[in-house]
C-alpha cells in the first residue's frame, strides 16, 4: 500500500529567523500541506507572516481574501499584490501560534495555484484563500514576517500528499 | 514502512448515546494529534457548543471564535468551564431539531502537542440543516499549560444533561513528522 501522507521535511529553530524556506520540492506529490507552531519576535504584537513561492518578491504574482475574527469583530480583506500564511502572535511568555496551509495541486504546468490557510493566535483566528497568479510548478515555499523574526523554538513541517 | 498518518483510537456512540468521549494514554510518539469528529446531539431545542477538556482539566482554555450562521458572520472570545470541560466550539453540537439524521463536522488538529509551551490549536467545524440556520465555526484555541497532552475530551458543553447521539463517531490520528 502506498504511503499518501510524507514528511518532506522539518525545520525547528534553535535561533530567530527572519524566514523559513523549503526549496528543491519534490514533484511527486499531488498536493502540500504545512504545519507552523510558534511565534514572531515582534513584543506582544501580532505579526503578519507572507508566503512567497519559487522565490518571488512581495508583490509580484500573488493575491489573496481573507476572512478572520479579531478583538471582537469579524472581518474580510482582499489583496491584489501578494500570499500570505496569516497572523502569528509576538513573543510574550509562553504564548503560542499556530498555523496550516494546504497548496492544492501544486506540480501541474497548466493552472494558477490555490492554496487555503489557517492560522490561530491568543487573540485572533484567521483564515485565507491565495492565489499565486502562475502556471509554472511549486518548486520552493518562503515564509517571512512582517516586522519581527521568528522565534527559536517555533518548527515548521512540510508534508506531501499522495492521491493514489 | 511506517505511516507518517495513523490512527491512534476510534470510537462510534452506541445505542442510548454517552456524556462525553475521552481519548485517555495517548502514545507521545507522535509529532501532531488530529481529532476529526462527526456528531450530534441530543439537545433540542438549542444548537450547543462542543466542550473540550485536556488532561482532565478544563481552567485555562480560552477561545476565540469566528462563527457564520446563515446571515451574519461574528467574533468573539470565549473562555469558561462547566462540569470539567471548557467551551471549544460556540453552536457546533449538531441539535437534535435539525434536519434528521444530519450529523456535525470538526477537526481539532494539535500541533507540537508534547512540546513544552503553550499549545496552541485549531478547530474548523460545521453543521448542516435543511433551513436558513446553520453553522460554520473557526477556532483558535489555546491551553496555557506547558504539560505535554495525553488525554483528549469532548462533551456537549453546558448542556443541561444532552448526550452525545448514536452514530457520532471520534477518530484519533497522530502525525510524525521526523524523516
Amino acid at each position: 500500500m502506498a504511503k499518501t501522507y510524507t514528511p518532506i521535511a522539518t525545520q525547528k529553530l534553535t535561533a530567530s529567523a527572519a524566514s523559513v524556506t523549503f526549496s528543491s520540492i519534490n514533484q511527486n506529490y499531488t498536493d502540500l500541506r504545512l504545519i507552523f507552531s510558534g511565534t514572531s519576535t515582534r513584543d506582544s504584537t501580532n505579526d503578519i507572516v507572507y508566503l512567497s513561492i519559487n522565490g518571488e518578491t512581495l508583490g509580484t504574482n500573488g493575491r489573496y481574501v481573507n476572512l478572520y475574527g479579531y478583538s471582537g469583530s469579524a472581518g474580510s480583506g482582499f489583496s491584489g499584490s501578494y500570499n500570505v500564511l496569516g497572523i502569528i502572535d509576538g513573543a510574550t511568555g509562553w504564548q503560542q501560534s499556530s498555523g496550516i496551509l494546504d497548496v492544492f495541486n501544486y506540480s501541474n504546468s497548466t493552472t494558477f495555484k490555490t492554496s487555503l490557510a489557517r492560522t490561530n493566535g491568543s487573540d485572533f483566528v484567521h483564515a485565507c484563500v491565495n492565489t499565486w497568479t502562475q502556471t509554472t510548478a511549486i518548486n520552493s515555499i518562503r515564509l517571512w514576517t512582517n516586522i519581527g523574526l521568528f522565534a527559536a523554538g517555533s518548527t515548521f513541517t512540510l508534508y506531501g500528499i499522495l492521491k493514489a | 514502512m511506517a505511516y507518517t498518518y495513523s490512527k491512534i483510537a476510534t470510537y462510534t456512540v452506541g445505542s442510548g448515546g454517552i456524556a462525553n468521549v475521552v481519548f485517555l494514554n495517548i502514545p507521545q510518539n507522535y509529532s501532531d494529534l488530529v481529532v476529526k469528529f462527526s456528531a450530534r446531539t441530543t439537545e433540542n431545542p438549542g444548537a450547543s457548543a462542543i466542550g473540550l477538556q485536556l488532561n482532565g482539566t478544563s481552567t485555562t482554555l480560552t477561545d476565540i471564535t469566528l462563527r457564520a450562521d446563515g446571515s451574519t458572520a461574528t467574533s468573539n472570545a470565549q473562555t469558561g468551564t462547566s462540569g470539567g470541560f471548557g467551551r471549544m466550539t460556540s453552536r457546533t453540537g449538531q441539535a437534535d431539531d435539525t434536519t434528521s439524521s444530519t450529523f456535525s463536522n470538526h477537526e481539532v488538529y494539535f500541533p507540537n502537542y508534547t512540546s513544552a509551551n503553550y499549545k496552541s490549536y485549531s478547530v474548523d467545524a460545521v453543521t448542516e440543516n435543511n433551513a436558513t440556520q446553520a453553522f460554520s465555526e473557526f477556532h483558535a484555541g489555546l491551553w496555557s499549560s506547558t504539560a505535554a497532552i495525553t488525554s483528549i475530551g469532548f462533551n456537549v458543553y453546558a448542556g443541561g444533561g444532552a448526550t452525545f447521539k448514536q452514530y457520532s463517531t471520534f477518530h484519533l490520528y497522530g502525525i510524525k513528522a521526523e524523516l
